[in-house]
C-alpha cells in the first residue's frame, strides 16, 4: 500500500513535519523507534533513582577504532549513549525525541547565522516559521515565573562577581511556569492539559508533572488528530527507491520482525545520528541508495559543546530546584556575533535518589554546560561494518575549546570551586569531548557539491526523499538548536504541501 | 492504516507459505544491481520442492528444523574474484564458518543469476542455477533450480538478509 508520506522519528523535526503534513491532507505514517513516556498509566514512567536511570538506557553504542558493539539494548529505553573515538554523544529515544530529556531552551539564532544556509533562508525568511513554533510551544523566560528559583539568584550573583552581569541572559524555555508551590492545570496550544512547573529539577530525567512542553503534548497529539498513523517501537533500517516512491524497511520491536511500508515521500527526521545511520546504511550496506551528495556525513559537529563539573563550590550552591538550564552568560566576538555561552545545569540529585551520605558529600557539586560556534567542517560520520562512526577531534577548533576551558576555569574560580572536572568524556585522549547536540552531516546547500539537501530539505539525487532534523545544519550555531530544527521542519512541511 | 498488508519484509513472512505465494513475492521483487550484493548475508531456507504436499503439522516441523543448527547452511557471501568478476559462495555451520560451493554472479531475468557451473564445484552441483530478487532493503528472495536439459526446474526457495 502506498501512503503519501512516511516520517521517520518523532523529535523536533519529525513531530512537526508529521503534524503539518497530516493537517495539510496527506496520509502520514510516523515511525518512531521508542515508546510513549509520561505519568499516564498507558505510558512508561520516566526513570527515577540511579537504578531506574540504568534501566532506562536504550543502548550504549561503543564505536571506537577497533571495537563496535552495542552494550545494552532495550528498545523501550529512553537514553542512548554513543561512545566514539573522541566524542561521547547523548541522545533520546521515545515519542517526542530529544524533547523528553532536553533542558527546554528554545533559542533563536541571530539572522546572521543563516548565512551558512542556502540563500533562500536568509534575510528574515525564517521569521514566520519560528513564530509558528513559538505559537505551539509557548516558551517563556524564567523571569516571567511567579518565583525565581534560588539557583537563578545564585547564578546572578556569580555573573556579578565575574563582572559579567551584562552577559547574563534568560532564554525562553518550553515549560509551563506558574507558582511552584501551587501547581495548576492549564490547557496548552494543542488543547492538551499540562501542570505548571513545581521546580523539581528533574527535566533531564523526564517530566512526571507534565510541565515540560514536550512534543508528545503538542505537535504529536495534533498530528494524531489530523490522522497520522503513529507507530512506536518501529525502527527504520533502510530505504530504497521504487517505481512508485520509496520502500522503507523497519523493525517492529513489539512483534520482533521486519516490516515494509511504501510511500510517495519519505522524511528522515531520526535525529542527526539516526538519519545518518539510515542513509549511510542504505548506501553502504544495503547498497540501495545511489547518487547522493559526496558531502553525506561531512560537516558533522557537536555544536561546540563542553561540559564541566565543579566540586565544592560555595557560591553556586542553591540546590537543583527549578528548570534545569534556564540562564547563561553569552560571549560575543569582535563582530558582536555569538561565540559561546556558559550556564549552570542543575544535576537532578533528588530524582536520582542518592543515599543521604553521598548527597551530603555532593553538596556544592554543579554542572556547567557550554556550547560555541565550532568552525565549519568539524567532523565526519561514516559507515563501518555494522554502524556509524564519528570522526571528530577538538583540535580542529582549538581556539574555541581553549576559550571554553578558560571560561570554565574562571567560572569555577569565581564560584569558589575546590575542583573542576572539565571536558567530561569517556575518551582517553585530552582532545575528546561530550555533546548533547549532534548536528550536521546532511547539511543544506545550494548544490550537491555544497550540501546533501537543498533549502527545502530535499535530498539531492533522490527525488521524494527529505531530511528534516538536526543533520540539516551546515555549521554549528553554538546555541541550543531545537527551535531552529522545529522551524526548519515547519518550513519544509509547508513547501512539501505546496508541491 | 493496514501497513501489515505490505509485501514480505522478513523471512518469517514467507515461512510455511505455499509456492504460489512465494512465487508471487518473487514476481513482485525488484532486480538488484549486479554490485548490490556484497559481503555476508544470513540465509534462511523458506521452502523446498514437495513441501506443499506434506501434511501441515509435518510441514511446520520441517520449517522449524530449517531454522535450527540441524540445518547447516547459514547464508551466502558475495564479492569479486581476482579478475574483478562478481562471485559468491555458501557459508556453512556459523556465519564465520567455511565458504564452500561457489557460484558466479551475473545478470538474470529481472534478477541476479547465481551460476554454480564453476570448475571448483563437484559435477552434480554444477547443474544448480539461482535467481535472486530484492524484496526490501537488505532482504532478498532466491529461487534455486536444477538445470535439466535446457530447462530450470525449481527446487527450493531461500531468503538472504543483511539488516
Ligand atoms: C540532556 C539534553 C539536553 C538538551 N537540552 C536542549 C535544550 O535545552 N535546548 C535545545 O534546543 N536542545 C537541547 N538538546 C538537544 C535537542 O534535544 C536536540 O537537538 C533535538 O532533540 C534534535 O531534534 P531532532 O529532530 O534532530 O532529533 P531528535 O529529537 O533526537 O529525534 C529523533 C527521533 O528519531 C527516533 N529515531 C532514531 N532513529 C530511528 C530509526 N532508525 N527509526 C525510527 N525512529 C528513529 C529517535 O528515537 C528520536 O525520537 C538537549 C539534548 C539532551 C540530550
Amino acid at each position: 500500500m502506498l501512503t503519501d508520506a512516511v516520517v521517520v522519528g518523532s523529535g523536533f523535526g519529525g513531530a512537526v513535519t508529521a503534524c503539518r503534513l497530516a493537517e495539510g491532507g496527506m496520509r502520514v505514517v510516523l515511525l518512531e523507534r521508542g515508546t510513549w513516556w509520561g505519568p499516564e498509566s498507558d505510558r512508561r514512567a520516566f526513570p527515577r533513582g540511579l537504578g531506574g536511570v540504568a534501566r532506562a538506557v536504550r543502548n550504549v553504542r561503543l564505536a571506537r577504532a577497533n571495537v563496535h558493539r552495542n552494550l545494552v539494548r532495550d528498545p523501550t529505553g529512553l537514553y542512548e549513549l554513543h561512545l566514539h573515538d573522541q566524542l561521547d554523544i547523548l541522545t533520546a529515544s521515545g515519542v517526542g525525541g530529544g524533547s523528553l530529556i532536553y533542558t527546554n531552551v528554545q533559542e533563536e539564532p541571530d539572522a546572521e547565522f543563516f548565512e551558512c544556509f542556502p540563500p533562500e533562508l536568509r534575510g528574515g525568511e525564517m521569521r514566520p516559521w519560528f513564530d509558528r513554533v513559538r505559537a505551539m510551544q509557548r516558551p517563556e523566560s524564567i523571569e516571567k515565573a511567579a518565583v525565581l528559583p534560588p539557583k537563578n539568584e545564585a547564578f546572578r550573583r556569580l555573573a556579578k562577581v565575574m563582572d559579567r552581569a551584562d552577559r547574563l541572559e534568560h532564554p525562553d524555555i518550553a515549560v509551563v511556569l506558574g507558582d511552584p508551590d501551587h501547581p495548576e492545570t492549564v490547557v496548552n496550544a494543542a488543547g492538551e492539559e499540562q501542570r505548571t512547573c513545581n521546580y523539581c529539577g528533574n527535566c533531564v530525567l523526564g517530566c512526571m508533572e507534565t510541565a515540560k512542553t514536550t512534543l508528545d503534548r503538542t505537535y504529536i497529539p495534533a498530528a494524531l488528530r489530523a490522522g497520522t498513523d503513529v507507530r512506536i517501537l518501529a525502527e527504520v533500517e533502510g530505504i530504497c527507491p521504487t517505481r512508485e516512491g520509496w520502500q522503507v524497511r523497519w523493525f517492529d520491536h513489539a512483534a520482533k520482525r521486519h516490516r515494509v511500508v511504501t510511500a510517495a515521500r519519505v522524511v528522515l527526521a531520526a535525529g542527526t545520528l539516526g538519519t545518518l545511520r539510515i542513509l549511510l546504511k542504505s548506501r553502504d550496506r544495503f547498497r540501495t541508495l545511489h547518487g547522493l551528495s559526496p558531502r553525506l556525513g561531512l560537516g558533522f559537529t557537536g555544536n561546540g559543546d563542553q561540559g564541566a563539573i565543579l566540586l565544592g563550590s560555595s557560591l553556586l550552591f542553591a540546590g537543583e530546584a527549578g528548570p534545569t538550564f534556564n540562564a547563561f552568560m553569552r560571549s560575543r566576538d569582535s563582530a558582536d556575533e555569538h561565540r559561546f555561552l556558559i550556564g549552570e545545569a542543575g544535576i537532578p540529585w533528588t530524582g536520582l535518589g542518592l543515599p543521604t551520605l553521598a548527597a551530603r558529600r555532593l553538596v556544592g557539586t554543579h554542572m556547567l554546560l557550554c556550547m560555541g560556534r565550532e568552525r565549519p567542517d568539524a567532523g565526519r560520520v561514516t559507515w563501518r561494518t555494522d554502524g556509524i562512526a564519528v570522526d571528530w577531534d577538538s583540535r580542529h577548533d582549538a581556539a574555541l575549546f581553549d576559550a571554553l576551558d578558560s571560561e570554565i576555569a574562571a567560572t569555577a574560580d569565581a564560584a569558589g570551586a575546590t575542583q573542576v572536572i572539565s571536558r567530561i568524556t569517556s575518551a582517553a585522549s585530552p582532545h575528546g569531548n561530550f555533546t548533547v547536540h549532534p548536528l550536521g552531516g546532511c547539511g543544506m546547500g545550494e548544490t550537491a557539491e555544497t550540501g546533501v539537501t537543498d533549502h527545502c530539505g530535499r535530498v539531492f539525487g533522490a527525488e521524494g526523499l527529505y531530511v528534516a532534523d538536526g543533520s540539516l545544519y551546515p555549521q554549528a550555531s553554538g546555541l541550543p538548536p531545537s527551535m531552529t530544527i522545529a522551524a526548519l521542519a515547519e518550513r519544509i512541511a509547508d513547501l512539501m504541501l505546496e508541491g | 492504516m493496514a501497513l501489515e498488508t505490505a509485501a514480505p519484509a522478513d523471512s518469517a513472512d514467507l515461512r510455511n507459505a505455499d509456492w504460489v505465494t512465494i512465487e508471487a513475492a518473487f514476481e513482485g521483487g525488484a532486480e538488484p544491481d549486479l554490485t548490490e550484493l556484497d559481503g555476508a548475508y544470513r540465509g534462511r531456507l523458506v521452502s523446498v520442492w514437495g513441501l506443499d504436499m506434506v501434511p501441515t503439522p509435518l510441514r511446520w516441523l520441517i520449517d522449524v528444523v530449517f531454522g535450527t543448527p540441524l540445518m547447516p547452511w547459514r547464508g551466502k557471501r558475495f564479492g569479486r574474484n581476482a579478475s574483478g568478476d562478481r562471485t559468491g559462495s555458501n557459508i556453512w555451520l556459523t556465519m564465520r564458518g567455511p565458504d564452500i560451493v561457489s557460484f558466479d554472479v551475473g545478470d538474470g531475468e529481472r534478477s541476479l543469476r547465481l551460476d554454480y557451473d564453476v570448475a571448483r564445484n563437484p559435477a552434480p552441483l554444477r547443474v544448480i542455477r539461482g535467481d535472486v530478487r530484492r524484496l526490501a532493503p537488505g532482504l532478498y528472495l532466491g529461487r534455486m533450480a536444477a538445470r535439466l536439459g535446457d530447462r530450470d526446474t525449481p527446487v527450493l526457495w531461500f531468503t538472504l538478509d543483511n539488516a
